[in-house]
Order: structure tokens, then sequence, then C-alpha cells
């Protein structure tokens, strides 16, 4: 009779805990690269700590959680999803973001890993990639975004959201963007456009590609507002918009 | 006992061969981590000569102004509505003169600002085979202005006025972040061919995020470095500014790289 009473009780205590854990819905990953093998000694970032806080202090407190969090040299292409089986990286979750280094060799565009320039992402790396539960990749790295090729990433992701001019880092950008996006329920692009002009100064361009109009203007975070259907078919355009900050 | 004695005897041939093992595998680390640090010094070495003056090192002064900041405007609006699409914005003429007039209510445009730009911004349908622009849809047009102290121009996040323009000259957004000034006093300043030691080295007043490896340098001068606008920055104190571009870079607009140029 006390066995039945224990096992009764235990079965209520098991059933009340996973009633009352909050459903995370929605899942991020982030990817950040501050230390570099090769210098000058300036390269080295400041702020990667406190740009992941940012970021997963404000999706957590949303209910988000975070599918994975790799930074120096364990940063590879897997990680933004190179893959199309296996381990999918990015594609994995709602949205990505990267803090690192980017740069531009002759208009080709790179997000620079620790010991670049031996190894880097290019567009081609991740060439119609984008898939699964992804929606949005923010590239927080300089001039990623100058070739607008990397549009071609999106296969049923939404949008990319960066830069196309050098620029520098600051836990300020994720931490404005999360608040307009949670807070207010503004659009990702709207989002972005806010904390950009807000962060920086006017040398610096940021940009937004995305695959359908109506994601660059109606998308909202996922539980934040209306999120916008996918592409279908891929008709290879993107739609784009920039501003000087 | 024989077999006991080959058995001790075994077990001190197996000590010494893993002795000897330890010995190389450790020797080896080490011999290999005494290379890789001679490696990186020598590609830090390399590296810094990667960064390229396109142009002559100007004269430089032996000291320069320095200013106390005496008020401060910190002022950002914005609103979702200028991201919709517009039937018509204003031409970047007209946008100038509106620019001036939404001004008024803002405290008015500054002596010391310098118009820098003036474009038209539009969400743009570009197709990824044929590389064009198919379509054009108008947001806002975009009106800034730079702060240039007695022809010494001031960079970063806290000393611009951005504004953006839709349909009839409704102002969607402005910021204005701007410290006004004080002459205070002459300071020693550091020569430019110091200050690119500085910046070959990587000491930056804030850190680009991107490798300075192939880097140009077209343009250099003193100037001033301006915080976030939310920042209580007390004075503004010279910088060597270095305007550069990555090699092959498609960017046209070179990117200040500012360096403390106080002694």
């Amino acid at each position: 009779m006390k066995l039945r009473i224990l096992v009764i009780t235990g079965l209520i205590l098991v059933l009340l805990t996973v009633i009352t854990i909050p459903v995370s819905a929605y899942e991020y990953s982030m990817t950040s690269v501050s230390v570099y093998n090769n210098p000058p000694p300036g390269s080295a970032l400041p702020y990667a700590n406190e740009i992941h806080n940012n970021v997963q202090s404000w999706l957590t407190g949303a209910g988000w959680t975070q599918r994975f969090y790799e930074f120096n040299p364990y940063v590879e292409d897997t990680d933004f999803g190179s893959q199309n089986s296996g381990y999918q990286g990015l594609d994995e979750a709602d949205l990505h973001y990267h803090f690192g280094h980017g740069i531009n060799v002759n208009g080709e565009t790179r997000v620079e890993y620790q010991d670049y320039p031996n190894s880097y992402l290019e567009r081609g790396e991740v060439y119609k990639k984008w898939d699964l539960t992804n929606k949005w990749v923010v590239l927080d790295a300089c001039e990623v975004l100058a070739n607008l090729q990397w549009g071609s990433a999106l296969k049923t992701s939404h949008g990319i959201l960066g830069f196309s001019t050098e620029k520098t880092p600051d836990p300020n950008l994720p931490d404005r963007f999360f608040r307009e996006l949670i807070t207010y329920d503004d659009t990702i692009g709207y989002s972005w456009k806010r904390a950009t002009l807000d962060t920086y100064g006017g040398s610096v361009t940021a940009r937004v590609v995305f695959d359908t109009q109506n994601q660059l203007l109606y998308d909202h975070l996922s539980g934040q507002g209306t999120v916008q259907p996918n592409e279908n078919p891929d008709d290879n355009t993107i739609y784009y918009d920039e501003w000087t900050c | 006992m024989d077999v006991l004695m080959e058995v001790i005897t075994m077990k001190k041939v197996w000590f010494i061969v893993s002795i000897i093992l330890i010995s190389v595998i450790t020797g080896s680390i080490i011999l290999w981590t005494y290379q890789s640090d001679n490696r990186i010094s020598y590609v830090t070495q390399s590296s810094q000569e990667q960064i390229v003056l396109d142009i002559n090192l100007p004269a430089s002064p032996i000291t320069a102004p320095a200013y106390k900041v005496i008020a401060k405007d910190s002022i950002f609006e914005d609103s979702p509505k200028s991201m919709e699409i517009k039937k018509n914005i204003p031409s970047e003429t007209e946008a100038i003169l509106l620019a001036e007039e939404v001004l008024k209510k803002y405290g008015g445009l500054p002596d010391d600002a310098v118009l820098l730009k003036v474009e038209q911004v539009a969400i743009k349908k570009y197709n990824l085979t044929s590389g064009i622009v198919e379509e054009q849809y108008p947001q806002w047009t975009q009106v800034i202005y730079e702060q240039n102290v007695r022809g010494m121009p001031v960079i970063g996040p806290g000393a611009e006025i951005n504004i953006g323009l839709g349909e009839n000259g409704e102002a969607l957004f402005i910021e204005k972040a701007w410290r006004y000034l004080e002459y205070d006093n002459e300071v020693p300043v550091i020569s430019a061919e110091q200050a690119f030691e500085k910046l070959k080295h990587g000491e930056l007043l804030v850190t680009p995020q991107s490798s300075l490896i192939g880097l140009h340098i077209t343009k250099i001068q003193l100037g001033y470095y301006a915080e976030q606008r939310e920042q209580d920055q007390k004075s503004y104190t010279p910088v060597w500014i270095f305007y550069g571009t990555h090699e092959g870079s498609t960017n046209t607009q070179a990117f200040p790289y500012p360096v403390n140029a106080m002694k």
C-alpha cells in the first residue's frame, strides 16, 4: 500500500515538473571568433562574451533555447550548415548569430576563422544550403554582405542581416536588436535598421538580404508576431535593403 | 625461479622503453611548441608589413588643439513606418532643404556640421543569376552631416546627424548625436610616422572587425573620435585617422582607423 502511494506521488511530481517547465519552442545557435592566430595583435576582438551574453539573455528570456555555441578554434564550415546530411549546423535552429571578422577580397567576401587566411567560410560552401528550421542568420562581421551572392545561401531560410562595409564590435548592437524584436515586437528588418543606426556612425553601412519582399518587410521574430511563408518556388532573386548608419 | 627472473627483466625492459618513449614525445612537444612560437612571431612580423601606405605620410605638427565638451544633443527617433514602401520620396536636392527645416525643431544645424551624404534608399530586387537590380521600391531619402572642427574631422558614432525623409518631406527618423565644443588648449601629438607604427601593431582606439592584412592606407589626417552619444565624453583630444580599404575590396569608401595621437 505504502509502495503504491509512493509510486503515485512520484508520478504526480514528475507530471507537475514536466507541466511547469516552460516549453521552448524556438532555438538559436551562435558562433563567435574573437581570437585570431594571424595578427597584428589588435585583430583580437573585444566583447565576444558580452555579445554572447546579450544574445543569450534576450532569447532565453523570451523562452528560446540555445542549440549550440561554438567559439574560436571550434568554429568551422559545418556550423554554418555546409553539409546536407548529418550535423546541419545553423540549419537546426531558427536564428543564428555569428560574431567575428569578415573580409572582402576582390569582391569575394569571407567569414574569417581563427587561423585565417588558412581557413574561412565563403559563399560557395553554403550555396542553397540554408534550410530546415533556420529562418535568419546574423553576420555581425565586416563586409560579408558586400557580396549579394550570399543571398544564394537562402534555400528556405528567410534572411541574412549584416554589413557591407567595415565595422567595429559593439555589444549594444545585439542588445538593441533583440530589444526591438522582443520588447516592441518590431519586424526583423526594421529592428536591424534601428539597432544599426543607433549603434554606428556614417562610416558603416548595414545591409539585409531576404528571399522575398514580404519577409523583408513583415517577418517578426518567431513567437513575437507573424513570420512570412518560405519562398516557393525559388525564383533566384533576392530583396535587399541598405542604409548608412 | 628462472621464469620469475625473466618476468622481472621484461618489466625492466618495458620500463626503460616507456621512459624513452615518454622522453621522445615530451621533447617533440617542447620542440614543436618552440617552433610554433617562432612561427607565430614570424607571421606577426610579416603581417605587420602587409599594411601598405599608398600615400606619403603627412607633415606632423608638434601640437594640436584639444576641446572641452560643453553641451550635447542626444536625440534618436525612429518609426517602423520608415520601412514602408513610398510612392515618392524627396530628390537629393529637395532633401537637403527639408532636412534643415526638420532640424529647426531639434536645435538647428550646428555651425561645425558638414554635409557628408545624401542618398535615396530603396528595397532592391536583385537577380542572382544576372547580377542585375530588376526593381526598386523607394523608402526614404537620407541626409547625413558629420562634424568638422576647424578643418579636423570628427569620426565615430557620437558625431552625426542622420535624417530620413519620406513622402512630402515627412521626417521618418532623426538621429542627432552632437557634442558642442569649446577650445581648451594645445596638446603635444606624436608624428604620423609614430602613429603608423601604432597602427601596424594594432594599437587602435577601436578594433575593426576585419583583419588588417592587406589594408591600403589612402588618406591620413588629424581629427577627433566621438564616442557613442550615451557616453559622458568630457573632451575631444587629437587622433590620427588612417583611412583605408582592403586590397581588392569592392568597397570604394575608405574606412577610418583612429590611433590616439596624444604624446
